[in-house]
């Protein structure tokens, strides 16, 4: 501390001295706190719904995965070393009969991990139609040189039936009635048949070329769900392209005639002196257009995560008077002094003048499949997007102007967007899809009005390049 | 209301208690933010900004010492960072170890009225004006303020020195101007 007594004075006078702030400064305070309580929630919940979502994604993908799990576990149930002492023993009982009851009991089991491939393979490539595969007999041979652990189980199982049928049950009956088809689709391998007991041999054979023909179908499929599953898992890449209309409001509004004015008092003089107030014009809709390089992936059958750069361009139109280009400081308590070169009257609104945004961005969203058709489905997308404002001329209204001046400095640079909509497949790798997007930050910085938010909406096409 | 249920409702956030601490507080803060900015509406920009921080750092707050005292800090603080981070008075706010001007001891008698004093001490250069304030007001050390505006301890002192001697020449100017005045009325 100070032992001086100059020093000691001049603090005593200092401690004395009390100056009434303007009635603005509290208004101010107490709109920061509100705005700063509203930031802090949001940041204190996002991590929650991050968790939730992430959460809730995991649990989605770890599900799918479980569905596919139970193939793998009848897998190594029947391991094909382990049926080989049964396939062995085939060529000792090619003199046997073969009873309906049994073979039927057999066959169902075959049947049921047959219709478990079969819904794999139409759930992983749904525009393909499994059942409609005719193999000529000459190509199975040559097919069956490939063969998948399941293709083996499926073998097994046939020769199975066969085989110990044919052991267990050769004086039962003189004649075999085969019910249930091996393959239901594949008619003419699955009409109901009688064997006479001559035939036996025959029977067999009959029997062992279902059960080939089975194989070769299902090698295919199998081949196909491989296939299918690694071409999905691919990441797949795009363009885009979107044509809209723009618009800002004050609330969920995709139209509306609110305006966003800076309503700050002036502290300097524009030349010519204070003009009488006039109404700020409406803002109307404007054109919007973007570009997009994307890139996709498929989680799950019905689940797929878009990411993408973009550029998109929005506009609004508002109704100005006449223009004042002379170079003046200004400065109100909102833009300490800035100099206007040049500014719009509000007197008259007589000419239309177009505010730009040009944004650059990137955006993550979900798509899922609503309606999945052959070749045709509908997804429903849902995103967020990080948007920066690169450049704009966007005018604010002031009515102590009054008049419209361009202050960059009163624009929020970083934007969040929502977006959702339906998207198409039109063609083979060509989407269409109507979209609308929200901007979950307001357009201007300083909450001198009510918040107003970009919204867009139109029509977006998107072009898959890696599609097959 | 007491200091401690008015802080406890601010924690709340009850509105009509924050109105009442900034009401109770505003005054003797803007005379802060006044003496160390240049102009009012910038001293008002420093108190707007001070309490923001006040509201939100309100629970780091222990009631230990003073509110008053507590309040006052953040003011002060604010007020640097603002004469640190706006243009205006960065590029004036410099800082040279200049030779000690020598402290006189005949100390000029203070016949101004506070804010004719404050306004006095505005007068004078951004640097010497915050450290003067810091010092001869506020009762900080010189190694204090060195590291509150990241400055060596000697400049500060250098700095004090110089600003001290402008405002009690001033301050004498003024003091005979008075007397002059006064004898010239007899």
């Amino acid at each position: 501390m100070p032992a001086n007594e100059f020093e000691k004075k001049v603090k005593q006078r200092m401690d004395e001295l009390k100056l009434a702030p303007s009635g603005e400064v509290w208004e101010q305070v107490e709109l920061r706190i509100r705005k700063e309580k509203k930031r802090r929630r949001i940041i204190f919940w996002l991590p929650f719904l991050f968790l939730g979502l992430g959460g809730g994604l995991t649990t989605f993908i770890l599900m799918n995965n479980a569905k596919k799990n139970p193939i793998v576990k009848t897998n190594e149930l029947n391991k094909p070393q382990q049926l080989q002492p049964v396939l062995e023993n085939n060529n000792n009982t090619l003199d046997t009969f073969i009873t309906t009851s049994s073979i039927s009991k057999k066959r169902s089991v075959a049947k049921n991990n047959f219709d478990k491939t079969k819904s794999i393979a139409e759930n992983k490539n749904r525009s393909e139609d499994l059942y409609k595969i005719k193999i000529k007999p000459s190509a199975i041979k040559s097919r069956r040189s490939v063969k998948s652990p399941s293709v083996d189980l499926m073998k097994s199982t046939v020769k199975e039936i066969t085989d110990t049928d044919l052991k267990n049950n050769k004086d039962d009956n003189n004649e075999v009635k085969v019910n249930e088809p091996v393959i239901e689709k594949n008619a003419e391998h699955s009409q109901q048949k009688e064997i006479p007991k001559e035939d036996s041999i025959s029977s067999k054979e009959q029997l062992q070329k279902d059960s080939t023909l089975s194989d070769s179908v299902i090698t295919i499929a199998e081949k196909k769900v491989v296939k299918s599953i690694k071409q999905n898992k691919k990441w797949q890449w795009g363009i885009g392209l979107q044509k809209g209309v723009s618009q800002i409001s004050n609330g969920l509004k995709f139209s509306g005639n609110y305006v966003y004015a800076d309503y700050a008092a002036a502290t300097g003089n524009p030349p010519g002196g204070s003009i009488q107030f006039n109404k700020p014009s409406a803002i109307k809709t404007g054109g919007s257009f973007g570009a997009a390089l994307f890139v996709q992936r498929t989680l799950s059958t019905r689940l797929k995560a878009n990411f993408d750069i973009h550029y998109s361009y929005l506009a609004t139109k508002i109704n100005v008077g006449t223009q004042v280009d002379s170079s003046f400081n200004y400065g109100n308590s909102y833009s300490s002094s800035f100099s206007l070169n040049s500014f719009y009257r509000s007197n008259g609104n007589s000419s239309s003048y177009t505010n730009n945004y040009h944004f650059a961005g990137l955006s993550a969203e979900l798509s899922w499949k609503i309606i999945s058709l052959r070749k045709f489905y509908i997804d429903w997308n849902n995103g967020i997007s990080y948007n920066r404002l690169l450049s704009s001329n966007a005018l604010f209204y002031d009515k102590t102007l009054p008049g419209y001046y361009k202050n960059s400095k009163l624009l929020t640079h970083d934007h969040l967007f929502f977006s959702t909509g339906m998207s198409a497949l039109v063609f083979k790798n060509f989407f269409i899809n109507p979209f609308a997007e929200y901007s979950l930050t307001s357009v201007q910085k300083r909450a001198v009005a009510p918040k107003t938010h970009f919204t867009n909406y139109g029509l977006r096409v998107k072009l898959l390049f890696n599609k097959k | 209301m007491d200091e401690y249920q008015l802080v406890k409702d601010c924690l709340r956030g009850k509105p009509e208690a924050q109105r009442q601490l900034y009401e109770q507080y505003a005054q003797t803060m803007l005379g802060i933010c006044y003496r160390y900015t240049k102009s009012v509406k910038d001293a008002e920009d420093v108190l707007q900004e001070g309490f923001v921080k006040v509201f939100f750092k309100l629970k780091q707050y222990k009631q230990e010492g003073e509110l008053g005292a507590w309040i006052r800090r953040i003011m002060i603080n604010t007020s640097l960072n603002f004469l640190k981070s706006n243009r205006k008075y960065r590029d004036e706010m410099y800082f040279t170890e200049q030779p000690l001007h020598p402290v006189t001891d005949d100390d000029p008698a203070i016949i101004l009225q506070a804010k004719e004093l404050a306004d006095l001490i505005r007068q004078l250069p951004l640097g010497y004006q915050a450290i003067f304030n810091l010092h001869a007001v506020e009762g900080y050390s010189h190694v204090e303020i060195g590291e509150m505006l990241g400055i060596s301890d000697g400049t500060s002192r250098s700095q004090y020195a110089r600003a001290r001697g402008l405002l009690i020449s001033w301050l004498r100017g003024i003091s005979s101007e008075q007397k002059t005045r006064n004898y010239a009325g007899k």
